[in-house]
């Protein structure tokens, strides 16, 4: 069974982001480095492989050459194959990128699509449903837990108030994993180097196939985020000094009810769990 | 004529008072717009609607009543099947993990992208819609604009109550048409094996439904295990005021009050917690507030519904053990 991974580039922890006239983000003294949450789903892929789970882990980037630094950090990793797809597709533009992407499932003949939920350039997590509507497939994101099974995968999601929902999905299917889900292996530099010496295959996706059909976002430019105003809760200037000091003391919010509750122990937590029943409906 | 759907979720109370804001921005973009809007409301077994309360809200809604749960694969296709041959132009939630992923799956049906977590909107020179979202890590707010309809639209709005503007309603007595979801064909492909309860120390108190919230008096970083036997018994979520963030005996992005978050619970159970102004200038919004304090005079029993003037270490554990009980007997009923 193969299993096909992305990689896409991010931003390094340390890197100035600056917005320049046109309102597009100038990071031109960053090098790319790769998302974290894509190399956590390379290294799940890896571990598969290591358990004898899959065959072929192959790795892909979209983009020009300034990537493949990312693709070789894949191969050092353990990937099997990697490609590159050139296409003319801007940072963050998650229906290129499926578009792209898709193709390269379809190539391969994987069964299994592996990919973070969200990276610094799309931060929306559309990507994963683009691919799967491109496949067909069914789509599974924000996971955090993994089990590979015969036919299928069980994966774990993280939900509202911290639930986790434990859902089957049917191979093949496209997966979009969080940060948590393995943490990406360390990389010596002789490995890198000699990852460094293998070419990168590169596949070139033609603009109009790139763009066919697409209806998607267009980002009409960025400004930088101003802090929001403090909640500053001010009395009246025309009230009494008494009535002003009462107001800031209490943060102008007006006194309830304040049923107080009297008693053992047990008798106020029986009454308690009464009152607490009728407020949450239970 | 164009036409712009909230699709919210049916409170437990069987009413959409909790997305009250996401229904005043959609009205808001419908008038400026000139484009007609409605509201679909999802309707589950474990949360049916109230019809009374929901013509109460004088917002003209269509009820989605999913039958077997509202995955967001089954709903996205039902909301597709519902839309038929509607000129739909946007469709609005309240951002959530649901929400979000329902909102992915429904633009990849429509054949078009999401903007997940949008911040507001605002008209552009040629009068379409700009959505505004942070990007980078908060760094900077992107300006979003669909090429072509329909645009699919989260916003990351809060779930503070106020009233919900009538627009283009019928008034008071508004009307209620239900729709029933016509198939779960896709469960073959991906099965929902069941839900399980978080910790209460990693579910977000951002969008919390219940948040037991400890302070100074809570002595130290052992009597917040004690405050997590509560918030487990009624799951819920963990929170502190500055003092027990700045004593490291919980984490900061923990934290209540005019420095850390603002929160709206159904139930805040402050523990502990003397109630400076601060603090209760990040909870007021709570719907019901329980204090448990020794001291009398602690202005939090000012803000509390109810109040217990006794030692958290002896009425906690007590509490515990009734709500477990309660449980036990609901479940032998």
């Amino acid at each position: 069974m193969k299993v096909c991974t992305l990689v896409r580039p991010g931003l390094p922890e340390d890197a100035t982001v600056r917005i320049i006239d046109s309102g597009r983000l100038d990071f031109s003294g960053a090098s790319p480095v790769a998302t974290r949450s894509d190399l956590s789903a390379l290294e799940l892929a890896l571990t598969w492989r290591e358990r004898e789970e899959v065959y072929t882990v192959v790795s892909c980037a979209i983009g020009d050459e300034t990537i493949d630094d990312l693709l070789h950090l894949a191969l050092s990793m353990g990937a099997d194959e990697v490609v590159r797809v050139s296409a003319p597709c801007s940072y963050g533009n998650p229906e290129l990128t499926a578009a792209a992407f898709a193709r390269v499932v379809q190539d391969s003949g994987a069964q299994v699509v592996l990919c973070g939920h969200e990276c610094d350039f799309d931060s929306t997590g559309m990507l994963a449903y683009s691919i799967a509507a491109r496949l067909q497939w069914p789509v599974v994101t924000g996971i955090v837990e993994v089990e590979h099974r015969p036919g299928e995968l069980r994966v774990l999601r993280r939900l509202e108030q911290g639930a986790l929902e434990t859902v089957a999905v049917r191979l093949p299917a496209v997966v979009a994993v969080c940060e948590s889900v393995a943490a990406a292996r360390y990389v010596g530099r002789a490995a890198l180097a000699r990852a460094r010496r293998q070419p990168v295959p590169v596949w070139t996706m033609a603009a109009s196939e790139a763009a066919g059909g697409i209806r998607g976002v267009e980002s009409m430019g960025m400004t930088y985020a101003r802090p929001l105003p403090a909640d500053i809760d001010a009395p009246d200037e025309g009230l009494p000094a008494l009535e002003r000091l009462e107001h800031v003391i209490s943060a102008g919010v007006g006194a309830r009810e304040g049923r107080l509750l009297e008693g053992e122990p047990e008798e106020i937590s029986a009454r308690l769990v009464g009152v607490i029943g009728e407020w949450l409906g239970w | 004529m164009n036409c712009v759907w909230t699709v919210v979720e049916c409170s437990s109370r069987g009413d959409i008072e909790d997305d009250s804001a996401t229904l005043n921005l959609a009205q808001d973009i419908a008038s400026s717009l000139g484009w007609s809007s409605k509201v679909v409301v999802v309707s589950t077994p474990t949360r049916p609607v109230d019809e009374e309360l929901l013509r109460g809200s004088g917002v003209d809604c269509t009820v989605l009543e999913m039958r077997s749960g509202a995955s967001g694969d089954r709903l996205a296709g039902s909301i597709f099947r519902l839309a038929g041959k509607a000129n739909l132009e946007l469709v609005v939630f309240r951002s959530s993990v649901w929400a979000d992923d329902v909102a992915c799956r429904l633009a990849a049906l429509l054949k078009t992208s999401a903007l997940t977590r949008c911040s507001s909107w605002r008209l552009s020179n040629e009068g379409k819609a700009v959505f505004l979202r942070f990007v980078l890590g908060g760094a900077a707010v992107q300006e979003c604009e669909f090429r072509l309809g329909p645009c699919i639209v989260t916003f990351a709005l809060d779930r503070a109550r106020k009233p919900i503007e009538r627009g283009r309603s019928r008034g008071i007595s508004a009307a209620v048409e239900c729709w029933n979801e016509p198939s779960a064909a896709d469960d073959t492909l991906l099965r929902s094996c069941g839900i399980a309860t978080g910790d209460p120390l990693e579910a977000a108190i951002d969008d919390a439904d219940i948040i037991v919230a400890g302070g100074r008096g809570i002595g130290g970083e052992e009597g917040f295990g004690v405050l997590r036997e509560l918030a487990l018994a009624l799951g819920g979520t963990m929170a502190g005021s500055r003092i027990a963030v700045d004593k490291k005996w919980i984490g900061r992005e923990r934290q209540v009050g005019q420095t850390g978050k603002t929160v709206h619970p159904r139930l805040y159970v402050a523990c502990g917690i003397s109630g400076s102004s601060h603090h209760i200038l990040g909870m007021k919004d709570s719907d019901a507030v329980v204090s448990i304090n020794t001291d009398q005079a602690a202005p939090i029993h000012r803000v509390a519904d109810v109040r217990v003037v006794q030692d958290y270490r002896v009425i906690v554990p007590a509490l515990v053990h009734a709500l477990h009980e309660h449980r036990a007997r609901n479940r032998q009923q």
